[in-house]
Order: structure tokens, then C-alpha cells, then sequence
């Protein structure tokens, strides 16, 4: 017989550390009187036991309940015994024995000696459900209350119930009083749903994860887990997370004590990336944001002034990239549906184009067309030749050719924006009623940020306001003749040996040149609604204001399959520099790879680009 | 319980009035006492369906068990004495059990929305179902000859059922959670008693001066709250039943 001293210390622990403890007598630390753990490992011991162990089967002390062949060594059997006392199961008896060719080779597990207990129960299993159920508001589940043997750790023995009951506990219960003797934690898995509240006081439900003391703002019932940061407002703690490596400490997580939610910037962000995943894996066949179940990870309380942004790995918290949230200057979270989903498809992107091409859609300046020799800024008449601008301190150049203005644009980063402004409505129009008010589904985006309101509109890009200038405001283009086009200044080089050119916060307008606040890198925002009013047109059809095309769209009943085919074109063939009409053919080329050249949406993706002038 | 044990001095002063001495004899159809053994169909089901809520997920659900009580066969003993050549008071218990089958349709709420719950049926089979009936009767004795003998009765009975009921149920569901298969059921026995009627008639045909076959029609009702651990629902017991069997007086 051996007695593993380890193995008695490693069962007492256990059993302190799930024990609700009713009142008893001390307990030393060297083990439970009555609890013998059995390791028989020697001929001799297994001899013992093995003797001991028939009697004990033959008594009915002990019930073989499972024999079965080892899966991993051919010839070796293992035997599961439990425990029993006058047919009642002693709570935690049991034996593992395993043997070769009939030989016993191991023996392992625990026994209850000296047991001697009434075994007539003075409540019945009905009383038992019944109180249980008065006493903690659960009902009872599976099967009735079974009586057991609860050893206790003073080494006496009670006659109990082991009931389990809805509220995902089981309890034992004593038999004769009713008192609970222990209380299991069925929850295997910590996830938790929990309701929260967001910024437009809409209850939601959060998928998150229960720790000690609490909730985090942690999903893993979804593919690709998300997790919620909330750095308190800490640049240090922001830096540390976006960069590399981006570790991330315990602190991060956004908690909550009860899991009644109601940090409006945390609710919605939390659920918006799950319901962002939601729409990617259902409409479009994609798993989280880089399709192999990477961490989603968002922060949110980052200080960031009407802004939210997406950076890509190797930065963020723990280099897989990080979505971050800011407010507006009037406090309202960034957080809406179309802004989360928006910022998730710059992930998306990025992700699909690193994996396919091993980079991401590359930001870069397209030579637009050749300007005039000269314009008038401010009334003052200038020839490229002898003009420059001041940027940033230094006086520069502006690029020319052959004595003519070089305009330019960045078309990849209009692109990246205008497809993510296409998801950011998509995901609205999957999850929201169709509608013009508040949490209803739009071609706007940004429409609910309360105090900001819409930054863009698909619909009617033309609408709003793109910037004011020194010639009055100027909206955004619905068509690529008025796209956004700046003037360059030669950052690095000279006029005869240009190296690096930067836009310049000049657009043409007749032969005027309009100042305005900022060259937005080359009209990345500005430009992308050229993209997101085909993706309009595609579906709703109607007549491009500019060049008076008309598109049959394909109906809003029928978006899906817009949606695909310009999900298709930038997860499938977009490659990393694209121009704005390299983008249209891949939009129609996944079109008509996905329904056919003839099918309806494949016509009425043609027809958009065509009407927004980005096809012939 | 309580109300079985109020029930049986009636049933003993039936019985023990059959020891005394008849107050009148005349052909063959009276007799001081007599005995009922019968097999029976019942053929009335006593179908009901319980609804039930629960919380999952942050919101509340419910769930609907249908339970399929059919007919079946019974078993019956009673007995009684003759008041006179026409009248007669008797008592009998009844005895039906069978297994029932519960269809559970259910509205599980989603993890991550509001009001997108999921469907999930399944059935429950095994759900054993029992009755047992003691009918106290008043009898109106109608002989049509030496042998055969008509019987009409009436009167209170008492109704003890024993139901299982299912309490919960799991279910089985994978990302993106919008639907949901039926897992396993949690079942409880339920029971309960009440009073009801009965009223019936039979017919008999005497071999001898004390024995004889004899075919029974019974209607018998209760309604009966049946209760377990912290469920209770309310159940139909009782029916239509036909029988025979043998008669015995002496």
C-alpha cells in the first residue's frame, strides 16, 4: 500500500479551495482524517490493492462504472471504480486502475475509510429542490437531487444531495438540515453576456469575460477574439500599447464590476467590432479581421479629438495592430456602428492585401494631369517656374513639367477610405432598419456622431461639404472629373531631379487656385466618395449628377451581392497601388467572377463606375 | 394525501355494511355484497402543455412542453353492497399509468442581440404518467332476468396523478449562434390530487347465483394541480373508459 503524501496534500488543497465550509473542527494541514490516497505503483502495492479492491467490488463498496482500452498504448486497459457506501456514491471516491494483459500496472485515487452513517435521508430530493429553488431563485436542471456521502474535511461524513440547479451551481446539501455544504461553479468557460449601454442609450448585450471581481471587456465566443482597452485617457498607456511590441498589462482591459455596462465609448465599441465580425463572417465569408481568427483589439478613453483610427501590425497591442477611438469636441464617443465597422475594414484590408502581396494598400501620389503654366493665388498671378510654397518652415518648389503644374492625388489612400466608408454603411444596413434617424441604416456616415454629424454621404456626395477654401466651400466629388486634384512641392531634390514630392493644400479650380486647410495626403477622404457613390448607385440606382448616366442598381433587397463583389475586389484582386480605376475594373471583375458578365449586379456595378466616370 | 385517507372510512363502511345482513332478497339479482374486477381501455388522452420562461444570455425566453397524454389500458377493482332490490353504493379504484411524450418548442435568446431568439424543438419521451381513481358510486340496479343486470352509476371521485414534467432544457449552438438544436431535457415528477366525478354503466351476466362477466362504460373527470419542486401545472385526469371483467356477489 503507498500513500502519496503529495497527492494527499494536492486533494486536501482542492478540496479547501472549493469548499463552501459549513461550521467544523479544525483541520491540519497534513491531510483529511478518513481520506487515504492511493498511488500503487509496486508489485506489492498493486498486489494489495488489488486484493483489497475485489473485496471492496464484491462488497459493493466500490462500482466498476467504465472500463476502456488505452488509446495511446495497444494492449493496456483502464478501469474507472467509484466509491459507494450502502449504494449511495461517496462525494470523491474513486479509483483509476489501468492494467497490461490482466496485470495490474497502476493505481490511483482516492478512498473514504470508516464511514458509518445513517443513510435515510430525513428531506426528501423534492424538499431538497425546493428549498434550493426558494434560496437561490434558480430552478432545478438535469436530474433530480442524488443523495451522496459528502466527506467532510473534519473527517465525519454527511448524508447529502448533490442538486444542480439554473443558476449553473451544484449544490450539496445536507440531507437532514438542508444546509448547503458546498457550492460548485459550473461555469466552464468564464464568458459571460452582459447588457450595456451606448452613447445613444440603446441597450446592448456585451460578450465578455468574467474574472475576479468582475467583468473585462473581452469576447471569446466569437471566432476572432475582441478585447476592449481602455487607457484612461493615459498617452503613456496608449503609446505602450500602439508601440511595438504593444504590451499589454491587466490593467488595460475595460471592467466592469457587474456586467451592467454603461461606459457608453466601451459599450459601443465593444459591441460594434462584434458585430462588425458579425457582418464579415455572414455576408462575406470572413473570419475577424485578418480572416485566421486574429485578436481584435480596440482602445478606447485614448484622448483622440474627433478622430479614430486603425494601425496595422507590427504596431498595437501585441503587434497584431489596434483600432483606436476617440471623441468629438463635444465629448460624444467615436463610436458609432459605421465608424467601428469603417476603422475594422482598414484592418480587413490591410490584412487581405499583407497576406496576399506581403504588403498593405501602399499610399502613393498618381499624377493626376498637367496643369496650367501659371495661376492666381490670392489675386497674385504665378508661373510654376518661380513658385514655391512654405511648408512646415521650409520654402519649396513646386513640381512642374515642362513649365505646366503637376497635379496629383493619392489614390490608394482614397480607395482604402472609400471601401471602408462602403462596409462602415454596409454593416449599418445589416444590423440596423433602413431609416434616416437615429440608429438607422444610411448611405451617411457618421450621421449619429451626435454634436458632428455626417462626415460623408454616399447617396449625394455632393451634399456636403468637403472643405471651405480661399474660393468658398467645395464639395465632395460624386464623379472623378472633380475629384480632388493638389498641386506638388518638391520635398526632397530639385526642380531638374525631383526625389520626393508632397501635395500641397492647392487645388485648381478653373485657373484659380483655391486654398484650403489641409491636402488630406492627397485627398484620401476627400476623393473617396467617387468610389462610395458607385457603391450607392450599384444598389440604388439613380442618375449620376455629373455626368447625367443613369444605373438600373440592382435594389436593396439584392445589396449582398454589391457588397461581395466589392468585398471580393479588394480581399481577392486589388493590388497594392491601385488608381481609382484599376479599383473599378476589380469591383466589376469579382462582379462578374462571383454572378457573371451578365448578371444584374455585374451590369450594375459597370454602369456605377461608368456613371462616376471611372469606366468607359 | 390527506384527501386519500378521508376517502377510505367511506370505502370501509361500504364494505363492512356488506357483512351485514340483507335487507331484501328476491330472485337471483340480489345480493348482500359484491365484488368488481375489471380490465379496461381508457380512451380519452388528457393532453395539456405547460409554458415555461427562462434566462439565457442576458434576456428572458420561454419554452412550451406539449405533452401527449394518450389513452391506455386500465385496471380496476371495486365493490359495494345492495341497499335494496334496486340501489346499491359501491367503490372501486382505478389504475392507469403509461409513458408520455413531451414536444418542447422553445425560444432561446441569441448571445449578442436583443429579440433574435431561436427556435429549438425537440421532444421528450419516457415521461411516465400515472392515475389513480377511487370512485365512491351510488348504483341503480336494473335486473332484466335471472342472469343479466343493468347498473347505472354515479358519483365523487378521487383523482392522485404522478406526472414527470420537464423543468429545462439544453441546447446546442455554435458561432454565429443563430440557431440552436435541442440538447437534453430536465425532467421532475410532479403530483397532485384532487376530486372529480364519475358516472357509468354496466352490465352483467351471472353464470351462477354469484358469479358472473360483466362489461363496463365509464366517464370519469378531475382537474388536478400537480406540483413539484417549485413547478406546478394544472392537468385533466380521468375519461372515457370501457372495460369488463368479473363480477362476483355473495
Amino acid at each position: 500500500m503507498g500513500v502519496s503524501h503529495r497527492l494527499r496534500i494536492l486533494v486536501c488543497f482542492l478540496f479547501l479551495a472549493t469548499t463552501t465550509l459549513p461550521a467544523q473542527a479544525p483541520v491540519s494541514t497534513g491531510g483529511r482524517p478518513g481520506l487515504l490516497a492511493v498511488n500503487a505503483a509496486t508489485p506489492t502495492e498493486l498486489r494489495e490493492w488489488d486484493a483489497r479492491i475485489n473485496q471492496m467490488v464484491r462488497a459493493r463498496q466500490f462500482v466498476a462504472l467504465s472500463s476502456y482500452p488505452d488509446p495511446d498504448i495497444g494492449g493496456r486497459t483502464h478501469e474507472t471504480l467509484a466509491q459507494y457506501y450502502q449504494n449511495i456514491p461517496v462525494y470523491g471516491g474513486s479509483l483509476s486502475r489501468q492494467s497490461a494483459q490482466g496485470v495490474s500496472v497502476s493505481i490511483i485515487g482516492n478512498v473514504f475509510e470508516n464511514i458509518s452513517i445513517d443513510s435515510a435521508a430525513a428531506l426528501s430530493a423534492n424538499q431538497i429542490a425546493l428549498r434550493l429553488a426558494e434560496s437561490t431563485g434558480a430552478r432545478l436542471v438535469g436530474d433530480a437531487p442524488q443523495l451522496v456521502i459528502f466527506p467532510n474535511l473534519d473527517g465525519a461524513y454527511r448524508l447529502a444531495y448533490r442538486a444542480t440547479m439554473s443558476d449553473l451551481k451544484t449544490y450539496i446539501v445536507d440531507a437532514a438540515t438542508g444546509s448547503v455544504l458546498l457550492t460548485i461553479d459550473e461555469i466552464q468557460t468564464q464568458t459571460q453576456i452582459g447588457t450595456g449601454t451606448g452613447a445613444l442609450g440603446d441597450a446592448k448585450k456585451m460578450s465578455t469575460t468574467q474574472v475576479a471581481g468582475g467583468f473585462r471587456a473581452h469576447d471569446q465566443l466569437r471566432p476572432a477574439p475582441i478585447r476592449t482597452f481602455d487607457t484612461r485617457g493615459s498617452e503613456l498607456a496608449l503609446n505602450r500599447l500602439l508601440v511595438p511590441p504593444g504590451a499589454p498589462v491587466e490593467g488595460d482591459y475595460s471592467v466592469d464590476a457587474d456586467n451592467t455596462w454603461a461606459d457608453p465609448p466601451v459599450v459601443d465599441t465593444h459591441v460594434h467590432a462584434g458585430w462588425m465580425q458579425d457582418y464579415l463572417f455572414k455576408q462575406v465569408s470572413w473570419t475577424g479581421i485578418d480572416n485566421r481568427r486574429g485578436t481584435i483589439t480596440s482602445a478606447v478613453h485614448t484622448g483622440l479629438i474627433n478622430n479614430a483610427f486603425f494601425i496595422a501590425p507590427p504596431f498595437g497591442a501585441d503587434g497584431g495592430g489596434m483600432f483606436v477611438y476617440g471623441r468629438t469636441t463635444g465629448g460624444t464617443p467615436m463610436t458609432t456602428l459605421d465608424v467601428v465597422a469603417h476603422e475594422m475594414m482598414h484592418g480587413v484590408t490591410n490584412a487581405s492585401l499583407v497576406q496576399r502581396t506581403g504588403m498593405g494598400l501602399l499610399g502613393a501620389l498618381f499624377i493626376d494631369r498637367f496643369g496650367p503654366t501659371a495661376v492666381t493665388v490670392g489675386g497674385s498671378s504665378l508661373s510654376c517656374d518661380s513658385a514655391s510654397v512654405t511648408i512646415a518652415g521650409r520654402q519649396l518648389p513646386m513640381l512642374c513639367n515642362a513649365g505646366r503644374f503637376v497635379l496629383v492625388s493619392n489614390y490608394p489612400g482614397a480607395i482604402n477610405e472609400g471601401f471602408s466608408d462602403i462596409f462602415g454603411i454596409a454593416a449599418e444596413f445589416f444590423h440596423q432598419p433602413a431609416g434616416t434617424g437615429s440608429m438607422q441604416a444610411d448611405y451617411k456616415l457618421g450621421e449619429d456622431l451626435a454634436g458632428l454629424g455626417a462626415a460623408r454621404a454616399a447617396d449625394a456626395p455632393a451634399s456636403m461639404v468637403a472643405m471651405p477654401s480661399s474660393l468658398g466651400t467645395i464639395p465632395y466629388p460624386d464623379h472623378a472629373s472633380r475629384a480632388f486634384s493638389f498641386m506638388a512641392a518638391i520635398a526632397v531634390g530639385t526642380t531638374s531631379n525631383p526625389i520626393a514630392i508632397t501635395p500641397v493644400p492647392w487645388v485648381l479650380v478653373g485657373d484659380q487656385v483655391a486654398v484650403v486647410p489641409s491636402a488630406d495626403a492627397g485627398g484620401v477622404h476627400l476623393n473617396s466618395t467617387i468610389l462610395s457613390h458607385a457603391f450607392y448607385l450599384a444598389i440604388e440606382g439613380g442618375r449620376n449628377a455629373t455626368s447625367g448616366l443613369t444605373v438600373q442598381g440592382v435594389g436593396a433587397a439584392n445589396r449582398a451581392q454589391i457588397e461581395r463583389a466589392f468585398f471580393r475586389a479588394m480581399t481577392v484582386i486589388m493590388p497594392n497601388v491601385p488608381s481609382m480605376r484599376i479599383a473599378a475594373l476589380a469591383t466589376f471583375q469579382a462582379a462578374v467572377d462571383l454572378y457573371g458578365a451578365n448578371s444584374t449586379a455585374a451590369v450594375a456595378i459597370r454602369q456605377a463606375m461608368q456613371a462616376v466616370g471611372l469606366m468607359n | 394525501m390527506t384527501r386519500l385517507l378521508n376517502m377510505t372510512p367511506i370505502v370501509l363502511i361500504a364494505m363492512l355494511a356488506s357483512a351485514s345482513p340483507a335487507v331484501a332478497q328476491t330472485g337471483t339479482v340480489l345480493g348482500r355484497g359484491f365484488i368488481v374486477v375489471n380490465g379496461g381501455y381508457q380512451v380519452t388522452g388528457n393532453d395539456f402543455e405547460k409554458t415555461s420562461t427562462l434566462r439565457a444570455n442576458a434576456e428572458d425566453g420561454s419554452f412550451t412542453s406539449e405533452y401527449e397524454v394518450k389513452g391506455g389500458p386500465t385496471f380496476d377493482v371495486g365493490g359495494g353492497v345492495t341497499l335494496s332490490r334496486r340501489f346499491a353504493i359501491g367503490a372501486g379504484l382505478t389504475r392507469f399509468s403509461r409513458s408520455t411524450t413531451s414536444s418542447l418548442n422553445g425560444s432561446v435568446p441569441h448571445p449578442f442581440y436583443f429579440n433574435h431568439p431561436r427556435t429549438v424543438t425537440g421532444d421528450v419521451i419516457g415521461l411516465s404518467r400515472a392515475e389513480l381513481a377511487v370512485h365512491v358510486q351510488a348504483q341503480v340496479i336494473a335486473p332484466v332476468g335471472p342472469r343479466l343486470q343493468f347498473t347505472v352509476f354515479g358519483g365523487p371521485s378521487f383523482f392522485k396523478v404522478d406526472q414527470e414534467l420537464v423543468t429545462d432544457f439544453t441546447w446546442v449552438d455554435s458561432y454565429p449562434f443563430d440557431e440552436a438544436s435541442f440538447g437534453t431535457a430536465s425532467t421532475l415528477s410532479a403530483d397532485g390530487s384532487s376530486i372529480g366525478f364519475n358516472a357509468g354503466v354496466d352490465v352483467a351476466y351471472f353464470f351462477t347465483q354469484r358469479v358472473g362477466i360483466g362489461g363496463l362504460f365509464q366517464f370519469s373527470r378531475a382537474s388536478v394541480e400537480i406540483e413539484g419542486a417549485a413547478v406546478s401545472q394544472d392537468v385533466k385526469a380521468g375519461g372515457t373508459r370501457a372495460g369488463g371483467g368479473l363480477r362476483l356477489r355473495f
